[in-house]
């Protein structure tokens, strides 16, 4: 089950489910760009998928996400625009539900915002955990 | 109702003359009545911990008057700061929300007031008002687009001054209302410590204090006690390749 199914109710899950529409990506598709806002909720049923983000020209990728992840939420629920790059490694099934079906839904049962903000806050976790990791130097020059 | 900080407090959500430029506190009148029986206001000085990363989540904290700064421990074992929290915002939402420990600990930059909600109360908020679903869900949307925003300076920036330039750049978007001597100049109030600007940049505090004198010295930058003065701010501009 997907992380965010997980922490909804059996009904609510299942109204969702109805409003999947199932496709199959091959490599190198790009499912989410960052600062482009998504209309669908895109969830990962299979395969992976390299999540990136972009400075400069260039793409960086942050880590790689499988079966279960689900992108879009930011842009569906929120209406902001994503901040990372999501591109499928492999071919991957990946379940598209259109953001006025899932609105729809979520007007009908608030209570979604809470396995929304899950979601959410595990992604910031995820980010949160990134930049403990950076590594962060001492002393760099000085400006000239 | 004042206090000794000479600030109001402010008693009452629905009669916050903020209310409407805060983002959690954009809420209808039903769920700040909802609100107002569940908070628990307090004021805190400079230097309080709010919470404390890596304790149990005992509820959130929403932010009214002041700032503080969140700071967690790198891999390295160094103190961070994640990003300084300004007043409107909703502390410690990740933890309650994924019932795990703060990932950060919070501490006022100034004398703050700060509504605690308990864990519970705030679950119950969140289900019975779609609008506070709604809220908590920018609120998550902003503090993660932050992080990654922090992500790309730290990560990919290639120097301290071009790290220092970007948060004084940042910093500028929130300006002192004061009469400049020159058009082009922008007033700030700056309350970190030359330690919690390194902190902030992953570096140490005598690379900040070289990269401020630098900046003083190149006629960019005026610094009176925590009154700095953006004199040239394209000349910082310059300086952020990304």
């Amino acid at each position: 089950m997907n992380e965010l199914y997980t922490s909804m109710a059996a009904e609510m899950r299942q109204k969702l489910e109805r409003h999947e529409e199932i496709k199959t990506m091959p490599p190198g598709t790009r499912l989410l760009s960052e600062g482009i806002r998504t209309e669908h909720l895109i969830i990962i049923k299979s395969g992976s998928v390299e999540v990136s983000i972009s400075s400069a020209g260039k793409e960086i990728p942050i880590g790689i996400a499988r079966a279960g992840k689900v992108f879009g939420l930011r842009s569906v629920v929120a209406g902001e625009a994503p901040e990372i790059n999501a591109t499928t490694l492999e071919d991957c099934t990946v379940a598209l539900i259109p953001k006025n079906r899932f609105t729809e839904v979520l007007k009908q049962h608030h209570q979604i915002y809470f396995a929304v903000a899950k979601v959410l806050s595990d992604d910031l976790s995820m980010v949160n955990d990134l930049l403990r990791r950076i590594p962060r130097t001492a002393n760099r020059q000085a400006s000239r | 109702m004042a206090t000794n900080y000479s600030f109001q407090i402010i008693e009452n959500c629905l009669k916050c003359q903020h209310r409407q430029n805060r983002l959690f506190c954009q809420l209808p009148n039903d769920a700040l009545v909802g609100l107002q029986k569940i908070k628990a206001t307090a004021v805190y000085p400079k230097g309080a911990l709010l919470c404390i990363e890596g304790q149990p989540p005992r509820g959130v904290f929403i932010l009214c008057t002041g700032r503080a700064k969140l700071s967690t421990t790198s891999a390295d074992g160094k103190t961070i700061i994640l990003r300084i929290a300004e007043p409107g915002e909703v502390l410690g939402l990740t933890a309650v929300v994924s019932d795990s420990p703060y990932e950060a600990s919070v501490e006022t930059l100034e004398p703050t007031q700060a509504n605690f909600i308990s864990r519970a109360d705030f679950l119950n908020f969140l289900e019975e008002h779609s609008d506070v679903g709604m809220k908590v869900a920018q609120q998550l949307t902003h503090n993660c687009k932050c992080a990654y925003d922090e992500i790309r300076s730290l990560g990919l920036s290639n120097s301290v001054p071009e790290k220092i330039a970007k948060l004084l750049l940042h910093w500028s978007e929130r300006p002192l209302n004061v009469p400049q001597k020159r058009a082009e100049e922008i007033t700030m109030r700056v309350t970190l410590t030359q330690e919690e600007i390194a902190q902030f940049a992953g570096t140490s505090r005598e690379t900040v204090s070289r990269v401020l004198s630098d900046f003083k010295r190149k006629g960019w930058l005026r610094i009176k006690g925590a009154t700095w003065c953006i004199m040239n701010k394209p000349a910082l501009q310059n300086l952020v390749t990304t």
